[in-house]
């Protein structure tokens, strides 16, 4: 994996110094004199982080708006000719990441560099009920294990009822905060992560984690799986067909031109787009995704969207429902039931996924990655 | 409870002498906050915070140092503990006040 950085500065000087700070930093660093030099070979550099040089033509501003135009959740940082912490905020709230004062050393930037890449990974952490709840079934299954010596007649009976698999809780915590997308594939279930890039395979009874695909290249918004593929919806409008093998292989990457997508999926014969703007899309599965029908969403608003075989299904923050719609006539809203999630005002449901009579749902609230799941309403 | 749009730029003074830094508040609640920067600070010293909060300016918020953690990466995480109960009645209100905005 290439840690590729993209730095914008137009004076030579600036350059040798930035060039061998980000050497040593294991960097490979791409320069830019500008911000249409940027933009002109950005699709081809897909740098990891952009660090820009303050004080240059055009302003700081300026390119932090252009540049989160294009990739709003690429890191975004502006080196300071001097520390001004006040210069810092109003960048930062322009959409930076962070500033850097002068002198820029690698020891001021290698905190920001392995940040911005985040080299170190998402640290994975079970919350403090679970490890309890784990930490209390091994002890039980200790006390079980010793009781077994002097009870071996009665061994058999209790092993089996110690073993049944216990239901997963109502509510899990995932060790990450941004899920974007969710979508059931056999005894697993994938979910998208925008802010690590990646999608995790969850066992669906323990939510343990089975797998961990990085995406770096890609900043999912969205998920859904059809019978032979993996679709994932990218922040910029982009919808990839990939191969749900190991290596999650990009069989076809296709254009929206749209970045409105709320959501994706796929209902064993058709694929399907939700708009934000209340408009469901009824496309082939093919490599253009060509559109057969348009119709509009019967609901409020759309969050998260889903479909199985039969119904269409929308997560409405407006109604604070979820909406199910009949496949044949999406524009008719066959039932609203209330999802007493939608009762946290900090709660956002983000992906959506149906299968089996279930309905699965993942959310952030308060800065926790959320997955639950409702038997599918009648 | 709330979330503003994104994590709150913040500057933070810990010294008349040395040049205010910065960061970021990836947790606010009325009587502290999380605060995550490059910065190192010391556990048990007093900082001044400055942000923006719903629109309004919030200057010279004092709060104390309580833990300080540091990540592989070198950011630190502060967790921070406003000590001016009229500050912390101001923050709470803002709070409030933006809960049911969204609400």
């Amino acid at each position: 994996m290439f840690n590729t950085v993209q730095i914008i500065t137009s004076s030579e000087k600036n350059r040798l110094v930035l060039a061998n700070i980000f050497k040593n930093l294991g960097a490979d660093a791409v320069f830019s004199l500008d911000l249409n030099d940027t933009l002109s070979i950005f699709e081809k550099v897909r740098p990891k982080a952009v660090f820009l040089v303050d004080s240059e033509d055009p302003p700081s501003e300026i390119k932090l708006r252009e540049l989160k135009r294009i990739a709003p959740f690429l890191p975004l940082v502006v080196l300071l000719k001097n520390r001004d912490a006040s210069r810092a905020v109003a960048l930062m709230k322009l959409g930076a990441f962070d500033c850097v004062q002068s002198p820029w050393t690698e020891e001021e930037l290698r905190p920001v560099y392995k940040k911005t890449l985040n080299l170190d990974g998402t640290p994975l952490v079970i919350d403090g009920e679970a490890l309890e709840k784990k930490k209390n079934a091994l002890v039980i299954s200790g006390i079980l294990a010793a009781l077994a010596v002097g009870m071996a007649a009665g061994w058999f009976f209790a092993s089996r009822e110690y073993n049944r698999p216990q239901p997963p809780p109502a509510e899990i915590r995932l060790p990450y905060s941004h899920p974007t997308g969710i979508a059931p594939e056999g005894d697993s279930l994938v979910i998208s992560d925008w802010y690590t890039q990646a999608l995790y395979t969850h066992n669906a009874s323990d939510f343990s984690i089975k797998s961990v695909a990085s995406l770096p290249e890609e900043t999912p918004a969205g998920l859904t799986a059809s019978p032979d593929a993996l679709w994932l919806q990218t922040a910029s409008g982009v919808i990839e067909k990939r191969l749900k093998t190991a290596g999650l292989k990009l069989l076809a990457k296709i254009k929206t031109d749209r970045a409105d997508i709320a959501g994706i999926c796929h209902d064993g014969l058709y694929f399907w787009i939700a708009y934000n703007n209340n408009t469901l899309s009824k496309c082939l599965p093919n490599d253009s995704l060509t559109e057969l029908d348009r119709y509009p969403y019967p609901g409020k608003k759309i969050a998260a969207f889903a479909c199985d075989t039969r119904f269409l299904w929308a997560a409405d923050p407006g109604l604070k429902a979820l909406v199910k719609m009949p496949l044949g006539r999406p524009d008719t809203l066959l039932s609203s039931s209330e999802i007493k999630q939608y009762s946290r005002k900090s709660l956002k449901i983000t992906g959506l996924a149906s299968k089996n009579g279930k309905i699965w749902f993942t959310a952030e609230d308060n800065g926790t990655g959320l997955v639950f799941s409702e038997n599918e309403p009648k | 409870m709330n979330r503003s749009k994104s994590y709150i730029p913040t500057v933070i003074i810990t010294s008349q002498d040395t040049p205010p830094l910065w960061g970021r508040l990836v947790r606010l609640w009325p009587e502290g906050a999380e605060l995550m920067s490059r910065f190192e600070i010391n556990k048990g010293r007093m900082a001044a915070l400055c942000f923006e909060l719903g629109g309004n300016d919030y200057e010279d918020i004092r709060a104390l140092v309580t833990e300080a953690e540091k990540d592989r990466s070198g950011y630190f995480t502060y967790k921070l503990a406003f000590k001016d109960s009229d500050q912390i009645k101001a923050i709470s209100d803002e709070i409030l006040k933006s809960a049911e905005n969204t609400g």
